[in-house]
């Protein structure tokens, strides 16, 4: 005895952590199945997979083979005892050649040890006996196919069958397939529909949280005591079937239903959880349509629907309806065939980027929008937007200035920073010309990014913007544009956390200067209580000039969020810079005169109309626009930022824990893809859709706020970053449109965010170059295309960066493609360094 | 098969060409080495001109400055720290500039990199 004790101490030594025996492990079934999968093709009589019994893993335990109908023993062995091999609990089976393939089988486990009984993944604590049961039924051929882990899931399945199945005279596989579909809500191998195989597949703390009906269904069994009664021997199905807080839900019913079992109402609104899921709401949420007022109050008090945030469809939220002294359960309250949140923005008519009515809505061009071609942001205010509507959101505009006094915008004072002043006022301080029509565009363009991210709405005033309620945070900065001036609102001087999301509208064509993303990287790390600020940035206009967002460090960099441009077509617009770095995309219209353009709010009483322009082409506003405050002129990624900021406001209103990763993450899972057919689209290893005109598509803020509502949403570990350089190089570039390849190995594994690939080449003409980025599973990018620069701008090192490869994985060769597609000049690629941001998983 | 498939790769070649046609007259045209597109204005501004002899030092390490040597070494007065290991000095004297940046290049290997504080031509899009 003590030289077994001895042993196990031993054993116990030298294995630090019990995850590395579960990878161990994981990768001996799969191992198994692979060897399996060619012994299948030359016989079926004797099998050499290795099967698992796992609660902790199960060691030196009795393993029963059985025909399940007639119980008959069929063979009998035990699990591999502890030991240093790692794959302790595994047991392997040979069985009769006669048996016939889909024979059901019976796999009891009895006596033996639970090495990990906490289930925590240290061997910390010690070893339990097991006194009950563990139980899997399954067919033989499944003991060919696959490796067949005896669990929990099987255990629990094999208890109800035997206990009600039976009883009933229930047929076995359909009875554990029903009971696989109440646990599984889509398949661990994703090829095939959920059956009683996924039971016999599954695999502790391997298995994706989104692919149960609970996410905390597996830590629930365990917390609540299953596991303990598998170990101990006490009936199974009696504890399942118990109900220990009386709210007429058994123990099974609350774990898959996530609420809990010691408690009648969980989330504590005054409705027994077994009430709110037979009306619908949400047992482990007090609002449940997240308007505000708890589900009992609108049941009770209010006579509203507890679970639609809109009773009255009038996209006004119930719970702003009741804060302001309207009435929810009345959509038109002035009768006057509006819906009481569309009304008082007399020119929302014309906003066809919110809601497109398929009309002609610019004084000058006959084109009309086309219907569902918007950022369908109405759905966000009928049905999910919180109570707040915004009210207590700061977007900061960093821009011309924002005019103080519109009447449409509401400024907010603290936040905002004139950089030319100093004071807070953050008015632009360059006055409009009187004889220069373009005057008032240029000085007003801030306002009007301003305005699109948030002009007031139900004010009776203008425009109103992606969020109904915002204030802005103004800056003129870019009447400076100093360094030291950009660090002040950026970061230092304007940190106020209401600041959700910083707006960009502006760029340089070639940048070359890493300290603004230094002010970046801190202002992500520490601002909004270490969840860090948003950054939007205008990708350009560049595109008839070959412009690339990859040229610009503002642009292409790990920590902003690069927009690109849509026309009313949902086609990129034709001056819309591309980019890999380029994450999504929004509605920036086209060339003013061609196509519809933007309304939002301009400078006050600075707009014209064509009348006053002895009837030339040229009008900024619409001719009901009296007061001349508002443009219809504005247009460019300019305006495609702002819809974006307003939308990632309206989603971290709804999710405020949200970080700047996890935002990002959220738009690259969820953005809506167009121009289906355009080729510039790939799909990545991932499964997601990238493209250098597009980002990942059309930015959807109703699908990212389901998202991270979603119960099974998490936020990103923390970042990783991982890097491997090539110096001296010294490779040819040769003058040929002659394709040179260099391969760079990451050895680091994480899941990619961003990419950079610096590039260090004396070639005179940079920009007669095309760089082609394939990641190790064979994605492709194009990092950057022929283009003007007619200097050596990669020389000493220059940085082009991709958000394409999101999700993937960075471990393994990368592959560098250049090729000199302009004829006179070569050079010669001296080194090359990839970096990567992620996140182990 | 040999003569299709070199047809083919001519093909592919014109077609490229005709695409970045614009681009090689753009080449031919504009020989001077500059980091702009030809359509922006090249005249400095108020603010470049007010900022014209001053000099932004980014570290790699924030624990790795010592402006106090730099401003004894180099004739700089620090104006300005910024952000995470980003500071701004004045030179005494317009005309060393680049010279100081030069030696500072050269002589201090725990600068991430050093550049006129200049002005962007950030441009509103």
């Amino acid at each position: 005895m003590t030289q077994i004790i001895f042993l196990l101490n031993k054993f116990r030594e030298g294995l630090q952590t019990f995850s590395t025996l579960f990878l161990a492990l994981y990768t001996m079934i799969i191992l198994a199945s692979c060897e399996d999968s060619h012994s299948l093709s030359l016989a079926t009589k004797f099998i050499s997979k290795k099967h698992f019994a796992i609660l902790g893993p199960i060691s030196d335990a009795n393993v029963s083979i059985k025909d399940a109908d007639s119980g008959k023993l069929l063979f009998l062995t035990k699990t591999k005892a502890y030991a240093n091999t790692l794959d302790t609990g595994s047991f392997e089976v040979d069985f009769a050649e006669s048996l016939e393939l889909g024979m059901w089988i019976s796999t009891e486990i009895t006596s033996g040890e639970d090495i990990d009984p906490d289930d925590d993944g240290n061997i910390t604590s010690s070893f339990l006996p097991l006194r009950g049961v563990m139980r899997a039924y399954c067919k033989r051929s499944d003991f060919n196919d696959s490796s067949v882990i005896i669990n929990i899931f099987t255990t629990v399945g094999a208890e109800f069958y035997l206990k009600e199945g039976i009883e009933q005279g229930l047929d076995k596989e359909e009875y554990l397939n029903t009971f696989a579909k109440t646990i599984f809500i889509k398949s661990i191998d994703a090829k095939e529909g959920i059956d009683y195989r996924d039971l016999i597949a599954y695999v502790p703390n391997k298995t994706p949280n989104d692919s149960f009906v609970s996410p905390t269904l597996y830590q629930n069994l365990l917390l609540y005591g299953v596991m303990d009664a598998v170990r101990s021997g006490t009936n199974v199905t009696a504890l399942l079937y118990s109900d220990e807080d009386g709210d007429i839900l058994t123990l099974w019913e609350e774990l898959l239903h996530d609420t809990s079992p010691i408690l009648a109402d969980t989330d504590g609104d005054a409705i027994d959880d077994k009430q709110e899921i037979l009306q619908g709401t949400n047992p482990i949420l007090k609002d449940s349509d997240y308007d505000g007022i708890e589900d009992n109050d609108e049941i009770v008090l209010y006579h509203t629907s507890p679970i639609k945030s809109d009773s009255d469809d009038d996209f006004i939220p119930d719970g702003v309806e009741i804060a302001s002294a309207t009435s929810p359960l009345d959509g038109d309250e002035n009768k006057n065939n509006i819906a009481d949140g569309l009304d008082g923005d007399p020119f929302f008519k014309y906003q066809w980027h919110i809601k497109s009515l398929g009309t002609v809505i610019d004084n000058t061009v006959d084109i009309a929008t086309i219907i569902g071609n918007d950022l369908n942001i109405m759905d966000v205010y009928h049905y999910v937007l919180g109570n707040a509507s915004g009210i207590n959101t700061v977007i900061q505009v960093i821009d011309t200035g924002v005019e103080l006094l519109h009447e449409d915008i509401d400024v907010d004072l603290a936040t905002s920073y004139n950089a030319v002043t100093g004071s807070n006022d953050p008015t632009s301080t360059i006055r409009v010309s009187n004889s220069d029509p373009v005057s008032p565009v240029e000085i007003g363009h801030g306002s009007a990014v301003a305005g699109i991210a948030a002009a007031r709405t139900n004010n009776e005033f203008g425009v109103r913007g992606i969020v109904p309620r915002a204030s802005i945070a103004g800056s003129n900065w870019l009447e400076d544009q100093t360094l030291g001036e950009l660090e002040r609102v950026w970061y230092s001087q304007i940190n106020d956390a209401r600041i959700v999301v910083s707006n960009n509208s502006w760029g340089a064509y070639y940048l070359k200067d890493t300290s603004y993303e230094r002010l970046l990287a801190i202002a992500t790390k520490e601002l909004r209580n270490g969840k860090g600020r948003i950054f939007t940035f205008a990708a350009g206009n560049s595109r008839e000039e070959y412009g690339n967002a990859n040229l610009s460090y503002v642009t292409s960099n790990p920590y902003v969020i690069s927009v690109a441009s849509l026309n009313h077509k949902d086609i990129f617009a034709t001056y819309s810079t591309p980019g890999s770095c380029i994450l999504v995309s929004a509605y920036g219209g086209e060339h003013y005169y061609t196509a519809p353009t933007i309304m939002s709010t301009l400078l006050m009483g600075k707009s014209y109309f064509e009348s006053e322009l002895n009837d030339q082409k040229g009008a900024i506003t619409v001719d009901d626009d009296l007061q001349k405050n508002y443009t219809y002129a504005m247009n460019g990624t300019s305006a495609a930022t702002p819809m974006v900021s307003g939308a990632i406001a309206l989603v971290v209103d709804a999710c405020p824990n949200l970080s700047w990763r996890d935002v990002k993450w959220l738009i690259a899972n969820t953005s809506t893809k167009i121009d289906q057919e355009n080729p510039s689209w790939i799909k990545n290893s991932a499964g997601l859709t990238h493209s250098i005109d597009y980002g990942y598509g059309k930015i959807n803020p109703l699908q990212m706020i389901e998202k991270c509502r979603s119960k099974y949403y998490q936020s990103l570990p923390e970042m990783q970053y991982a890097q491997k350089s090539h110096l001296d190089l010294n490779t040819l570039i040769p003058d040929t449109n002659t394709t040179v390849s260099e391969k760079i190995e990451l050895s680091e594994n994480l899941k990619i965010e961003w990419v950079g690939l610096s590039i260090d080449t004396n070639h005179p003409f940079a920009g007669d170059l095309e760089i082609s980025l394939i990641s190790p599973s064979g994605t492709r990018t194009s990092l950057i295309k022929p283009n003007e620069m007619n200097f050596a701008g990669y020389q000493d090192g220059f940085r082009l960066s991709s958000v394409a490869f999101v999700d993937e994985n960075s471990l393994g060769m990368w592959n560098v493609e250049i090729t000199d597609r302009l004829e006179d000049d070569a050079g010669t690629l001296k080194s090359l360094k990839l970096e990567v941001y992620g996140y182990k998983k | 098969m040999k003569t299709i498939l070199i047809a083919f790769v001519f093909i592919a070649t014109l077609s490229l060409s005709e695409e970045y046609k614009t681009l090689k007259e753009y080449k031919q045209n504009f020989h001077n080495v500059s980091n702009k597109s030809p359509n922006r204005d090249t005249a400095p501004t108020e603010i470049e001109k007010k900022y014209k002899n001053f000099i932004e030092i980014s570290y790699y390490d924030i624990n790795e400055m010592d402006t106090d040597l730099l401003e004894k070494k180099y004739g700089l007065d620090l104006w300005l720290c910024i952000g995470d290991g980003i500071c701004i000095f004045k030179a005494k004297k317009e005309k060393n500039c680049e010279i100081i940046i030069e030696r500072i290049k050269k002589e201090e290997p725990a600068i991430n990199s050093v550049k006129k504080y200049f002005r962007y031509e950030f441009k509103p899009f």
